[in-house]
């Protein structure tokens, strides 16, 4: 049985509805239990509808719920206030994007600043911190180049660098892959695992590609609103 | 890396769609720089003149147009200023001559005008007089006192000038923010009144008494003494004046704020614009930690470069327009070019007027961007990722 203090994610009873134009509930998310541990690579796979964005936007206090608990890193942040919320996705959750989302005005170097920088991280811990994740993504010499003037799959990794640099215990990442060709893909699931390894981060993916299944310590299927292992 | 980066190199990314908006913006503001400029020299220059305080009247002969009392052929007959002098109530009664240096053109209709005025009564005449070189005359026959712009500025201390075949030295020159009456030559009344044939004669008497009921004593002294002559009160020459000043400023207003207006709303459309496209580049950063107060900041630091900028270039503007135009009344026919022109303008400009400006732009300017930043801080996470 895992102790308590393993766990870094514990989800109890959670639901989440939107209201339709027609003024119609519509249930997006169905009494979802889920607990993670630290450490652990959680894969949730779904078809296009599922709610696999809002469990991971709930999990990641960008969205409320409407009825149950949320205890993240033992502490429980079902009432946060948005200031709350908003520290602790600063220091305690990194976030992959889909569409990388990297700033097309800043170079390589300062994307992957930019959580530090909001830490108020010095100019001198920042690129120390910068340089190191880069050159773990592999692309120490681009720190200069534009996100225009990398390649899509280079893109990808300045998105994880930028998610990791300031050591989140929890990376969330929303369809990671999505974007990228096989070859892409592969190797961005390489370098996950291989930071997961150095930093002991838990991850946790929600995708749609059943190539990732093989990456993930554990594999959930959510359906309709409901989770289950099968 | 510094935040300031993120707005930075937005806005040099984005450069022509910000230069549209600071141009734009600058257009308005620098109408609105030109029409409060005009307005207040108008005023100040109108206060040189006439208005020396409120206790004041103003004596000239009848049928002379007030607003234009420099009256090339009038003359008050008589030599009240005696008289006035004995009337209990009374402060002081100043002559005055009016008389043109040089016959000209219109264009010059108040250019180099020698207005003689007793040397030791010239505080109370001149409003805001004070000497920026030199010093008042000593020797009242042969030293005069200039403003600033006689001879397009080119009059220096010491230097001569001739007046009806008499020669006058410079002992002093006047420190001006005048608009029209800056061309004039001050020497004393009893010179004058010699020069000009003019003995037990002037042109005009400013009567000062201690307060209003001794006034409308005055007055009424004055219309039983002749027939000849007519009295202005302060409140009347202000009355005339001040309407003019007030049309003038009624149509300041329309000419500076219809641009003003038309140009918010088309700089409204542009930041609406550039903040829906970053709204994902916003859901990405709050989500990964950045404040509503943080996001807030960053923006209007953006927008206030933004009128910053736009108010360094509309000031700049402005002045070009204001200087051709002060260089339209007073520059064509002169030796001086219009840049060089341009320069003796920096003095003509109140220093208020770039405070008032910039106060105009911050408040349009922040007024404009308010809508466009709060719409963005807003809107929760999620919302800015869905809507494009």
């Amino acid at each position: 049985m895992e102790k308590k203090k393993d766990q870094i994610i514990k989800l109890t009873d959670i639901r989440k509805s939107y209201m339709l134009n027609n003024k119609e509930k519509l249930e997006v998310i169905k009494r979802i239990n889920l607990e993670v541990s630290k450490k652990e690579i959680i894969v949730i796979m779904g078809p296009s509808g599922s709610g696999k964005s809002t469990l991971l936007n709930i999990v990641g206090l960008l969205d409320n719920f409407d009825s149950g608990s949320y205890i993240l890193g033992g502490v429980n942040v079902s009432n946060l206030t948005n200031k709350e919320k908003q520290k602790v996705r600063l220091n305690k959750i990194g976030f992959i994007f889909q569409t990388f989302n990297l700033i097309p005005t800043l170079t390589v170097q300062e994307n992957v600043e930019i959580p530090l920088a909001l830490q108020k991280v010095s100019q001198l811990k920042q690129k120390k911190s910068s340089n190191q994740k880069l050159k773990i993504v592999g692309l120490e010499d681009k720190l200069d180049k534009y996100p225009h003037q990398i390649s899509i799959g280079e893109q990808q990794r300045v998105a994880i660098a930028r998610a990791l640099v300031n050591d989140p215990p929890l990376v969330l990442a929303d369809e990671p892959t999505g974007e990228l060709d096989y070859e892409n893909m592969e190797n961005i699931m390489e370098l996950i695992l291989t930071l997961h390894n150095i930093q002991n981060t838990t991850f946790l993916i929600v995708s749609h590609d059943l190539n990732l299944k093989e990456y993930g310590d554990r594999v959930l299927y959510l359906k309709k609103g409901v989770i289950s292992e099968t | 890396m510094h935040l300031i980066n993120y707005i930075l190199k937005g806005i040099k990314k984005k450069k022509i769609k910000y230069f549209a908006c600071i141009f734009g913006f600058s257009v308005a503001i620098s109408s609105i720089f030109v029409l409060t400029s005009f307005s207040i020299n108008l005023d100040q220059s109108i206060n040189q003149l006439y208005l020396t305080n409120q206790n004041t009247i103003l004596i000239i002969e009848k049928g002379t147009s007030l607003f234009q009392v420099i009256p090339y052929g009038s003359i008050v007959n008589k030599n009240l200023t005696e008289q006035f002098r004995e009337i209990p109530g009374v402060s002081f009664s100043l002559p005055l001559i009016f008389k043109e240096f040089e016959n000209s053109s219109n264009m010059k209709l108040i250019r180099d005008t020698v207005v003689g005025i007793p040397m030791n009564l010239l505080n109370f005449f001149i409003f805001d007089i004070q000497l920026k070189e030199g010093n008042l005359p000593q020797d009242l026959t042969s030293e005069i006192i200039i403003s600033p712009d006689v001879r397009n500025g080119n009059l220096k201390i010491n230097d001569s000038i001739l007046i009806r075949n008499k020669t006058f030295h410079i002992c002093g020159i006047l420190n001006s923010y005048n608009l029209l009456f800056d061309h004039f030559i001050y020497m004393d009344f009893d010179t004058s009144q010699e020069l000009y044939n003019m003995k037990d004669q002037c042109s005009a008497i400013f009567v000062n008494a201690q307060n209003d009921a001794d006034i409308k004593k005055i007055e009424t002294y004055i219309n039983q003494l002749d027939t000849n002559i007519a009295s202005y009160n302060a409140n009347t020459i202000r009355e005339f004046s001040g309407n003019l000043l007030m049309t003038i400023q009624v149509v300041e207003i329309v000419l500076s704020f219809f641009p003003l207006i038309i140009s918010s709303f088309f700089i409204l459309i542009i930041l609406l614009f550039n903040v829906r496209e970053r709204r994902k580049e916003f859901g990405m950063l709050k989500s990964i930690g950045m404040s509503n107060i943080k996001l807030l900041k960053l923006l209007f630091i953006e927008a206030l470069i933004t009128i910053i900028l736009s108010y360094l270039l509309g000031v700049f503007i402005g002045f070009l327009l204001y200087g051709y135009a002060y260089f339209l009344i007073n520059g064509l026919g002169s030796e001086m070019s219009f840049y060089e022109f341009l320069f003796t303008m920096i003095s003509k400009i109140p220093i208020e007027v770039y405070f008032y400006v910039f106060l105009i732009s911050l408040g349009t300017g922040i007024i404009v961007s308010f809508y466009p930043i709060i719409s963005s801080i807003r809107s929760s996470i999620v919302d800015l990722y869905r809507k494009e």
